[in-house]
């Protein structure tokens, strides 16, 4: 398990350069903390939505296959940045509406107590007027 | 549900599960299977939450998972009603469990008895409407929708014995004094439904009506129908019945029966005559205690109800100036503002109607329902803000209010989203699945889809740079704009109404006519600047709105959102659009096809103005700006603006000095070019001599004089009420007011002058 406040860190500089729509510099900073071990749910997510959004087709084509590793994963991700960050990537690649709900949806399974976690993604479905997504809930 | 399964103790998640299978229930756009799948789940699971309600309800310590709340109670018959249910609602709203005396009921016995009566309409089961309703009079007598389905119930199910029965509850119900309003309407409503024999009963009551309630606004409103069904004859007598009224607000209800019951082709001394009463009813109202605008009103309806035989706009510019005194009196009445925007619009009068339109204080989602009335085409009307002359409160901005409007239409959304969230927290069921519609309806706004275009054109008029690209508009659109606020006395109200708008209201078809309109402009602009992103997403979207445009359907009734302006400039978009795809495909043969179009246009264009007066002639002999000119030569502007763009991107293209394309092939030959640009050129230049030589007829020497010997009623027809307007103005306040409208013409062609073709080599 990693150090959230670690993550945050290292996180934060990927995000400013993702906001500047500079996708390769975000790249060459996610290559450099994956070098160093960083494994967290919020990290792994993010590199993943940087290479769905990177020009390079390469790039692209990895992240749209690591996008779909990690939405079959086993445990599922928890975390719910992880999962919004998913959410942004799976729009990216068109595929928010169906694969979207099922992240939530499997999250929930490992952690049936978890309130939070079902009214954020109620809060998610409502927001997405996607009321089949809302009933699973 | 997966929260209904984590925590089963909590009761609140069953509802909650119960709500989303109805939202998809109600889901548009669902397939049919998954729809009915939900309402079934929906039906059966409040079914049981209904059943559960425990017998012994005054002992009830916890009440489980069964309907308890009346927020729970209306979601319901929400479910019921919605699933085909109905009649299930109307006997769990009567029996012992959820009526008005159970345990839940007595919580909202208003709640109960409106669900009833909705249950009673998609029930259908008329006979027992009608006894439910009877015994509901007892308690809520005043309440005009119980007798509303009492009335309809007894209509379609109609058997003498309760018809008898009928009788004697009106007869007795309207006996007791003080008069109840519910009961006389269902008696009237109930003898509409009487036929021919009733209408001596129909006249009696409405005298009677009349008798109790002729002081009070709403009188005509609520007689106006039955008034109608009843014979001249037996109309004239009731006329006849009504004495001179000494009071402000009994005059006006003659008045309005006047008006409102005057022949189609009434004539002109009729109408004048008319006139004159309701200026004087409404002069002597203005110090007396109980003031009366509403008389101006008819007054001006009745104006420009002269118009159709008469120039109207010699009428229209009599009327607003009227207009412009009586809201000097009554500052705060809206429909004196209402009337000015439109009439003052309708005159040219572009920045006078916006100040006017600040006065009423347009906010929040009004903008979605009532901006329009100002906003409608102001890109081609008046794009440059109004200080307000002197008055800052006054100012208005086009392009700030179309910003506050879009923006407020977006945040509706958010709004609407924790409206929801906070629906189910705190378990107020009942307004979900209104938010939830109203969602929807604003993604589909069709005001903001209008507003969305008009905010570009302003921009690209007032030469802002914008880099963004207007997106194709869903289809279908909802339209929210509302009129219900405009008075009518007569059916044939809206019709005259409407006929002072700027042009007929703009509807899908002018979304799509003019989405590619700007995206060809976009397109070129961006060309022209390298911005090939932006070009790229415009090119797209044109040849998307292009498909939409072509073909003879869309044809059909066009002219119903067109004006005379847009629909001649449409052909001309249409060829632009053409020649830009071919232009980008490298066609260079079939484009001078194209250019012949745009040419055909534009040299028309500038021979029509060449050969015809602009403007519209008022006050005898003054020639103004009426809003039809600057709208034609402000859309003719940005046509040109276009035009002067392919120019630029032909000429760069055929100079060879664009290196990206490989296929410049799309050289044309040079003298169609440099043909259509003197055109251009030729038109702009006519367009500002045509606003200069208005310009100057406005202010020739003695047409102030001219405006205010017209004003003041000296001029045919309306020599007649001199006297009445002179007691409303005087001398002085009316040339300040004749004054302000010369100031606001010359603003008008001022705007059109600012626009400058800018040419691109």
């Amino acid at each position: 398990m990693s150090d959230p406040s670690v993550t945050e860190r290292r996180i934060r500089p990927i995000q400013d350069a993702v906001a500047t729509a500079n996708w390769k510099q975000a790249l060459q900073l996610c290559d450099k903390w994956a070098k160093k071990g960083e494994k967290s749910d919020r990290f792994l997510t993010l590199k993943a939505f940087v290479q769905v959004n990177h020009p390079e087709k390469a790039q692209h084509d990895r992240g749209h296959a690591e996008v779909l590793d990690l939405c079959k994963r086993n445990p599922p991700i928890t975390d719910p940045d992880a999962i919004y960050q998913m959410q942004d990537a799976l729009k990216s690649l068109s595929l928010r509406e169906v694969e979207g709900p099922k992240l939530w949806e499997r999250a929930v399974t490992v952690k049936q107590n978890d309130k939070d976690l079902y009214i954020r993604w109620l809060n998610q479905a409502i927001a997405d007027n996607s009321w089949l997504s809302a009933q699973k809930v | 549900m997966g929260l209904r399964k984590s925590f089963p103790k909590d009761r609140n998640y069953e509802f909650w599960n119960i709500m989303m299978c109805y939202l998809i229930h109600m889901q548009e756009g669902l397939p049919e299977k998954d729809r009915t799948l939900f309402g079934t789940l929906a039906y059966r699971m409040i079914s049981k939450a209904a059943e559960t309600i425990p017998a012994d309800q005054e002992e009830l310590l916890s009440p489980g998972k069964a309907i308890s709340t009346p927020e729970e109670v209306a979601l319901l018959v929400q479910v019921l009603n919605s699933t085909g249910h109905p009649e299930e609602s109307v006997k769990l709203l009567l029996g012992t469990s959820l009526n008005m005396e159970s345990r839940v009921g007595r919580l909202d016995p208003q709640l109960i008895v409106s669900l009833l009566l909705e249950s009673f309409y998609a029930s259908k089961q008329w006979d027992e409407a009608f006894t439910t309703c009877q015994t509901l009079m007892s308690k809520y007598q005043a309440d005009d929708q119980i007798w509303k389905l009492w009335v309809k119930a007894q209509s379609e199910s109609p058997a003498d014995s309760k018809r008898q029965q009928a009788q004697e509850v009106l007869d007795s119900a309207c006996s007791i004094k003080p008069t109840i309003r519910a009961a006389q309407m269902a008696k009237m409503k109930w003898l509409h439904t009487q036929g021919d024999a009733s209408s001596d009963a129909l006249l009696q009551i409405c005298k009677e009506y009349a008798s109790t309630f002729s002081g009070k606004a709403f009188c005509y409103d609520d007689l106006e129908a039955s008034l109608r069904q009843l014979d001249k004859n037996r109309r004239d007598e009731f006329t006849k019945t009504q004495s001179e009224a000494s009071e402000s607000l009994g005059q006006l209800f003659s008045l309005k029966m006047s008006y409102g019951f005057m022949p189609q082709d009434v004539s002109t001394k009729d109408l004048t005559s008319f006139i004159l009463q309701a200026l004087e009813v409404f002069e002597k109202s203005i110090s007396t205690t109980s003031p009366c605008p509403e008389a101006a009103i008819l007054a001006i309806l009745a104006i420009i109800r002269l118009s159709p035989t008469k120039d109207s706009s010699q009428n229209t510019l009599f009327t607003a100036i009227l207009l412009q005194i009586a809201r000097a009196k009554f500052e705060d009445y809206y429909l004196f503002s209402i009337f000015l925007i439109l009439l003052q619009a309708k005159l040219g009068l572009l920045s006078l109607a916006m100040q006017t339109f600040t006065r009423l204080s347009v906010k929040n989602m009004q903008y979605e329902t009532v901006a329009h009335l100002i906003l409608t085409r102001i890109s081609s009307l008046h794009p440059a803000a109004t200080s307000g002359n002197g008055d800052s409160s006054l100012a208005f901005d086009p392009s700030s209010a179309i910003d506050t409007g879009l923006t407020i239409i977006e945040n509706a959304d958010t709004a609407l989203v924790r409206g929801i969230r906070e629906g189910l927290r705190f378990n107020s069921y009942s307004n979900i699945y209104n938010s939830v519609k109203m969602r929807s309806a604003i993604e589909r706004s069709m005001n903001r889809q209008i507003l969305a275009i008009e905010e570009r054109k302003l921009a690209r008029l007032l030469g802002v740079s914008e880099d963004t690209v207007l997106p194709v508009a869903p289809s279908p659109l909802v339209d929210k704009r509302d009129y219900t606020y405009l008075p009518t006395y007569r059916e044939d109200d809206a019709v005259l109404i409407a006929q002072y708008r700027c042009g007929p209201l703009p509807k899908e078809k002018w979304i799509n006519a003019t989405g590619l309109f700007d995206n060809v402009a976009t397109y070129l602009k961006a060309e022209i600047t390298a911005q090939p992103v932006v070009s790229a997403k415009a090119y797209e979207n044109l040849v998307e709105l292009q498909k939409r445009v072509d073909g003879p359907e869309f044809y059909d009734g066009l002219e119903e959102e067109l004006t005379k302006a847009e629909l001649a400039n449409t052909e001309c978009h249409k060829a632009l659009a053409q020649a830009t795809i071919l232009l980008k495909d490298g066609n260079s043969e079939s484009i001078s096809a194209s250019l012949d179009k745009i040419k055909a246009w534009t040299s028309s264009s500038l021979d029509d103005r060449k050969t015809r007066i602009s403007g519209a002639v008022v006050a005898q002999d003054v020639r103004i700006p009426t809003w039809e000119d600057l709208h034609a030569s402000l859309t003719q502007l940005e046509t040109l603006q276009t035009i002067a763009m392919l120019l630029g991107v032909l000429g760069k293209k055929s100079s060879g000095k664009s290196s990206k394309t490989k296929t410049s092939a799309a050289t044309v030959d040079k003298q169609t070019l440099s043909e259509l640009q003197d055109l251009v050129v030729a038109l702009e230049k006519q367009i500002h001599d045509d606003a200069r030589e208005l310009k100057a007829q406005v202010n020739a020497p003695g047409v102030l004089g001219k405006l205010v010997d017209w004003a003041f009623g000296r001029g045919e027809p309306f020599t007649k009420l001199e006297g009445v307007l002179e007691k409303l103005c005087d001398g002085v306040t009316m040339e300040t007011i004749c004054g302000g409208l010369k100031e606001s013409w010359e603003d008008a062609l001022d705007g059109v002058l600012a626009v400058k073709v800018k040419v691109y080599k």
